[in-house]
Formats: C-alpha cells, structure tokens, sequence
C-alpha cells in the first residue's frame, strides 16, 4: 500500500536518511494520531483499497438528555449530538474505495456513529485523471460524499484525537458534513483546490427548490525537511427553506404551558461560511513531533423563523474557532489538547422575536459556549509491513469539559481499531 | 513550500494562539420586538407573557376602561333596563353567571352558557363559535343589538331613549370626555361599544397559583395539584393541546403573532342519529361555516378561574368538573335515550386529541386541584373592575 504521505517526502540529499526513517514512521501513525490535514491528497489508490476502524468509550459524563442538545445561540440540526454516559459506540466503519487503470473510480462506506443504526454513507462514483507533471490528482466525483472543504469535518472518532465531535462542527454542520452532490477537485504541487455542489439532505441546508450547498476550498500543503503545512480555507453558502431540528421527533413531553415547542420552529434562509484551517507538523527530536492546528469559521445567516402563529426576522454573526497542539512520541503515543470556542450573535425582530427566541434555541446570556479536552492515544499493536494490509489497536484516555448548553467535564476510556488491505484488481 | 523557506513552526503556533485569544468576544441574543410592547394601559402582565392585541380604532387606556366598567354594570344600557353586560358576567363568578345558558333582559333564553370574560382580549375568535368575530368591538353589538336571543335588547326604537338614559347620569359626561377627549359629544354608541370593549379587554389575569408556581413559587401548588399539572400536560390526557398556552386555551392570539390560528373542536358530546349530528340550535361553526364537517366544533375557552365557572361546555351540560373529567376520559358522550340519543364517543367529527383514558379517583382529585389552583382569585376581587355602582347615591 502506498500511502499518501509517502508523497510528500523530502527528496533533498540532506538527513535524507533520518528524515525518511522519521517520517515514514510519522507518515503511519500520523494516519491515526495526526489530523487529517497532514493527509491531503485525496487520490485514490489503483485497486480496490478496503479500511475499517472502530471507536467505542466509556465514559462518566455527561448524563442523558431529556431534549436534543441546545447550544444556547445558534439554530441547530443534523446529527449533532452529546455523547452520553456509559458505554458507547463512537464509529464503525466500512469503506472500500477502486480505481481501475482507466481512471474510474468508486466508492461506499457503511458506517454507524453514536447510535445502533447502520447507514450507508457514501456512495459515489467518478474520474480520477492520470498524474502528470505538476498534477497530483484531479478527480470529479457524483454521489452521497463526506465533504472534503474542511480536513477535520468528517473524521471518524477512530482516527480523531478525541472521541466527540467539535462544538463547531456540530453547530455549524449538525455534527459532520455528508450529502449528496458532485465534487470537483485536483492537487497541483503543494496545491489542493476544489468545489462541491450539494442538494441540501445535511445541516444546514434542506434539499428540494429553495435548498443546496455549495462550497469551494484551497489548501496549500508546502513542506520542509523537518515540518509540514497546511493552510487553506472554505467559504460555503447553503439555502434552507422550512428547515425544522430534525433531531426533535413528534414523542415530546410537555412540561409547562408553551405550546411552541423547538420542533415546530421553521427557518428560511441562507448561511455564508468563510472557513479558516491551518496546521504545522513538525520534528522536535528523532523520535517526537509537535503539532498544531486550529480552524476558524465566521458565518452569517439571514432569514426569518416562524411557527404556526409567529414570524420574526434572524441575523446571526458566527464566529466559532478551535486550537489543537499536540505531541508525538515513540512513534505510538499522543498527547493532545484540545480548546474550542464559539461567539454566538442574534437579532431577532418583530413581532414573534419574544414568542420565538427560545423555543428556537436562540437565547443566550451573554456566555459563549467552549469546551476543551485532553486526549491521550497509545497503540500497542502496530502493524506495519511491506504488504498492502495494516491494522492498529490502541486505547484513548480523555478528559473533556463543556460548557455549551450543558455544564460538564467528563473522562472516558475508549478502545480504537483500524486496518486496511489494497488488492490488485486486473 | 520549498527548502530555502523560513517558517517557524513554533513562533506560528504561538502568533495564532495569542492571535485567537484576542479576538475573544461575547455572545449576545438582541430582540427588537418591533414595538409590540407599548400601550397606554398598565396592562400588570408578567414579562413572558405578551401583550393582548389592541385595535388602532380603539386603543385601550385606563380613561377608556373606566368608561367601560360603568356601562358595563349599568342596567339602563338595555331596552328594558332591567339587564347589563354585567347580570351574565359577574366577577365573582370569574364573569359567567353560573346558569346552563344565559338569560335576556326579556327572559329569551340563550342557546349557549355565558363564557368568562377573563382574558378575552387574547381570544382569537369571540363567542363560542364564530370564527369570523374576531374583535370585541365586532362581538359587543351583538349582545347590545342583537334579536335572536334578544339579550340587551336594544332596538330601533329605544335606542334614543337609552341614550338619554345615560346623557341623564352625571357621572358619564365626565368619563366619556376623558375616554374621548378629541370629541365634542362623545356619547354615542360608537363609543358605548368601544368603551365596553375597552374594559372587557383589559380584564386578563396571571396571578393565580398556578402562575406563581410556575413563576418558582414552589409552595403555591399542593402536592395534589401539581400532581395533577403533571397530568394535565401529559401525553396520555392530552389536555393541553387544545387547552394549553399560558391562556390554557389553543385559540389564543396576541401580539407577537403574525399568522391567527382559529381552531375549533367537537368533543364528542352528541352524535345524533349515529352521523355526528348536534341540536339543531347548538351546532357549532357549522352555522357560519355551512360546512358539514364543521358539525359541533367549537372554541376551547381558557381554563384560568375554571372552577368558578360552572356549568361548563357550550350548553352548560355538565354541573361540575369531575363531570367534565369523567367526560373526556370517557372519550365523549353517550345517550341513550331521548331527542338527542347517540354516542358521541364515536362521532365522526370528534378532535382526534378526545381519545379517552383511565384516571384513578385521586388522580381525578389531583387533576380537579390544579384546575382549582387556575383561579385567580387576587384578580376577581380587586377594586377596578367591580360594579361602581354600588356606592351610587
């Protein structure tokens, strides 16, 4: 199997030799205790390439909510979720990628995340055009995609530092970002550029006329002997009509005398996101590296929400950002910690502002949700060989306190599996 | 990036952490209400509810009001002047009159029970089915003017002599001035029914226990009511859809709303013949409507000072609340002999929320209790919307 860091090794004569042992070293387990924007090729391997992974915790908090989880300030959606107590499975995952020598590639991915139920992620099919030259890759794929304009949105809890996703990326993307739609892209040198065009099945679009996404994205991903880059960003505009929090299901409980409940709130508008990702990799030592990452979103959103009897107009100014320094040592061990923030701006006006603000989700008193974490990875079991098949087995221990709708800190415990085989296909 | 390159990881990730942190800011959630909170009357109504809607024509003032409660409880606003607003509507009985159905000032009775008139400012419809009266300025010439049932019975014909009834009080020249005062002779009866619907529409309450409960006064409520509360806004009696909202009543508006909701409903009390049918005098919005399967719907009307309101529904046909319970926990009404003999359990029309359910005895004590705990009683004795004219020389 030829992983995709292979390719950009350093091809100067100098510490050639420590730096291509320490860096195919970090190259592998990069691909599990490093973000993913250390990954950015995205081409696909000739062949058929099968990966699995596996994530499950245990952990003491938080405690089961009666309600979906509100992040005070912002409208929520998707599959954003709070993990909860006790045992629970994070990812599983199934996915087999091909690229026959005519350039025709596929993909499907069956996955679960923090829930019993099996889906079908991905599914797609394209072309991926020869390399050449400058020209890395370039591909154009139609189908049900993870989204590739942020390198962290859609990484499954196997390979991500922590087991929970961002309070970004679940207010921002109702937890990760999976649609269906065309996507376009090539890496030119030390250059990725690309487009999706989405129908609007995911948070926080809605699908059908009035409905969509679209996104574009660049990354540069230069690199010297010692430390690789990553910096780049997305702007994506989304349009939803008649959207409703779908994680509200029709079972509700009431509790005090409103009858407009969060489930019947309908918001008709767009959202402008203007992303901002950026990383360094680099060597402290032979056998310890340092990372950092952070990712900054500003938004804006601008429609109207309503229920059956009130109507009020919603300007929103998001601003949401997380930092992730981390070690890396011995080859099989991590250390990361993780801070996250988001600044929540609202005005609502007219008459259904007062009637509509709360059930909502949209009042805030003046706190910005935050949260932050500490994570350790160790993998005993490391396979690496010669031949396409590799697996890792590895337990995470991580510390998490959030302060976003919920008041909590928590530890957990969790078990981490992955492994991927690449056959030939004639 | 190529070799010759000067990044410095380390300088970069500190410039971006300190870079981040600077830019912390605040979130906030601003509201403009678009004014919806002004008025000229002192409305005393909790922050979180909002305000009743107020007719450009006849916006409410305390001058207004007082007017108002004077022709309110004044006898001599009828035909015969025998009858005010004020003989159906008593305070103490959370303004009804504690009979089956009401009675004219010419003794023709009503066809249906005479309704509170606590918080009718927030009423999205008047009366008991009309979805079409949408003001209390619409609604009050009826009772004034109307001939079928005569209630006031003001006619044509006396019309002028009721009003020089009242050019004849002392006190009313000075309090149309003050409710009119743009006018050169206010008293008419433009102004009349603009006065009364000034003083019903500020007749609203929130200071009962329940409101003070809910507003973290744990003590207010009993155990037993707030046993009951948790019945009530359950799923499995289903009271607070049509019932719910802080006026305990889903035909609710204000002036948060843009779009008015006029929902109405048939509970199951007849279904003569088997096909859903009513009392040919009591047959719902049917009547306004024409349409069939609008066959004895009718508005839910607040729950607030409920327990003051006996005899309850439409026709006044149940004389007390564990009758209504017991009622709705049958899933309608069945009857088995008579004029009006049919199950009304089954009738085709019935609100799909009247699906019945079990109740243990003191779970119907407990559910009573917080219908009980609805009352405010603070309200109904207050000074300000008492008959003035009982320390009348």
């Amino acid at each position: 199997m030829k992983h995709p860091m292979k390719r950009s090794l350093p091809t100067q004569p100098a510490r050639r030799t420590l730096t291509y042992s320490t860096l195919t070293l970090s190259a592998f387990i990069y691909s599990s205790l490093a973000p993913a924007h250390t990954t950015g090729s995205h081409a696909i391997s000739e062949g058929l390439t099968l990966s699995a992974g596996l994530a499950t915790t245990v952990r003491s908090g938080p405690d089961p909510l009666d309600t979906p989880w509100q992040i005070p300030g912002k409208l929520m959606g998707g599959e954003a979720n709070l993990p909860e107590s006790g045992f629970t499975l994070d990812d599983a995952h199934l996915e087999a990628t091909f690229r026959h020598r005519s350039g025709v590639v596929a993909g499907a991915e069956l996955s679960s995340h923090h829930d019993s139920s099996v889906t079908f992620e991905q599914a797609w099919a394209g072309f991926q055009a020869p390399e050449g030259g400058m020209l890395r890759s370039a591909s154009l794929m139609a189908g049900q995609m993870n989204a590739a304009f942020s390198p962290e949105i859609n990484l499954h809890a196997s390979r991500s530092a922590f087991s929970t996703p961002r309070l970004m990326d679940s207010s921002f993307y109702g937890g990760h970002f999976n649609d269906t739609g065309v996507k376009g892209q090539m890496v030119l040198s030390d250059w990725q550029l690309g487009a999706e065009l989405w129908q609007g099945d995911t948070f926080p679009a809605t699908p059908g006329q009035g409905g969509g996404s679209q996104d574009v994205f660049a990354y540069w991903r230069p690199s010297t002997s010692s430390a690789q880059w990553v910096i780049g960003g997305w702007l994506l505009h989304s349009r939803a009509d008649q959207r409703i929090d779908e994680r509200l299901t029709s079972g509700h409980s009431h509790g005090t005398v409103s009858v407009t409940t969060a489930d019947t709130v309908r918001y008709d508008g767009g959202e402008q996101h203007l992303g901002v990702h950026a990383g360094v990799t680099f060597d402290i030592s032979a056998t310890v590296s340092a990372q950092f990452v952070a990712e900054w979103i500003e938004a804006h959103a601008k429609g109207t929400l309503k229920d059956t009897t009130h109507l009020a107009e919603l300007e929103g100014d998001y601003r949401g950002y997380w930092i992730q320094p981390s070690l890396i040592w011995s080859g099989n061990q991590s250390l990361v910690f993780r801070y996250e923030r988001l600044i929540l701006k609202n005005r609502l006006s007219g008459a259904g502002a007062t009637a509509l603000v709360d059930p909502a989700g949209l009042g805030n008193p003046g706190e910005d949700p935050e949260s932050m974490g500490i994570s350790y990875r160790f993998y005993p079991i490391l396979s690496q060989s010669d031949s396409a098949f590799w697996h890792q087995l590895g337990i995470r221990l991580e510390w998490t306190r959030v302060d976003a709708g919920i008041e909590d800190d928590y530890v957990g415990i969790g078990l981490l599996f992955r492994a991927q085989d690449s056959f030939a296909v004639n | 990036m190529k070799s010759g390159h000067r990044l410095q990881p380390g300088f970069w990730a500190g410039f971006c952490i300190f870079g981040l942190a600077a830019c912390s800011d605040l979130s906030q959630t601003t509201l403009d209400s678009d004014g919806k909170i002004a008025s000229l009357f002192a409305w005393n109504i909790p922050d979180d509810v909002p305000l009743p809607v107020e007719p450009e024509s006849n916006p409410l003032t305390q001058a207004g009001f007082e007017l108002g409660r004077h022709l309110f409880y004044d006898a001599r606003l009828s035909g015969n002047g025998t009858q005010s607003c004020g003989s159906c509507h008593l305070p103490e009985k959370a303004f009804t009159d504690g009979l089956p159905v009401g009675i004219g000032s010419t003794g023709e009775l009503h066809p249906r029970n005479s309704q509170s008139l606590i918080n009718t400012a927030y009423n999205a419809t008047l009366t008991w089915a009309n979805p079409s009266l949408r003001s209390l300025e619409q609604q009050i010439v009826i009772p004034l003017f109307g001939e079928s049932p005569i209630e006031q019975g003001i006619t044509d014909g006396n019309r002028d002599e009721i009003l020089q009834r009242l050019r004849d009080e002392p006190r009313y020249e000075a309090l149309f001035a003050d409710a009119f005062p743009d006018e050169g002779d206010p008293l008419n009866y433009d102004n009349i029914v603009k006065g009364l619907a000034s003083f019903v529409r500020g007749l609203v309450s929130f200071s009962s226990a329940f409101d003070r409960f809910e507003r973290g006064e744990t003590s207010a409520l009993s155990a037993s009511a707030q046993r009951g509360r948790a019945l009530f806004f359950s799923e499995t009696l289903e009271c607070f859809h049509c019932h719910g909202g802080y006026n305990f009543s889903d035909s609710t508006t204000d002036r948060s709303q843009t779009f008015i909701e006029r929902p109405f409903h048939n509970t199951g009390l007849f279904n003569i013949g088997g096909v859903g049918d009513f009392p040919a005098d009591n047959r719902g919005i049917l009547e306004i409507t024409g349409d069939p399967s609008d066959m004895g719907k009718f508005r839910a009307p607040t729950l607030r000072n409920i327990a003051l309101t006996a005899p309850y529904m439409h026709d006044g046909s149940f004389a007390s609340l564990p009758e209504v319970i017991r009622f709705y926990a049958a899933g309608g009404r069945n009857i088995t002999e008579g004029p009006h003999a049919g199950d009304g359990r089954s009738n085709p029309f019935k609100d799909g929320f009247v699906t019945g359910f079990e109740l243990e005895p003191s779970q119907e004590q407990d559910l009573v209790a917080f219908l009980e705990s609805l009352t405010d009683t603070e309200f109904l004795s207050s000074s300000h919307i008492q008959n003035p004219w009982t320390d009348a020389p």
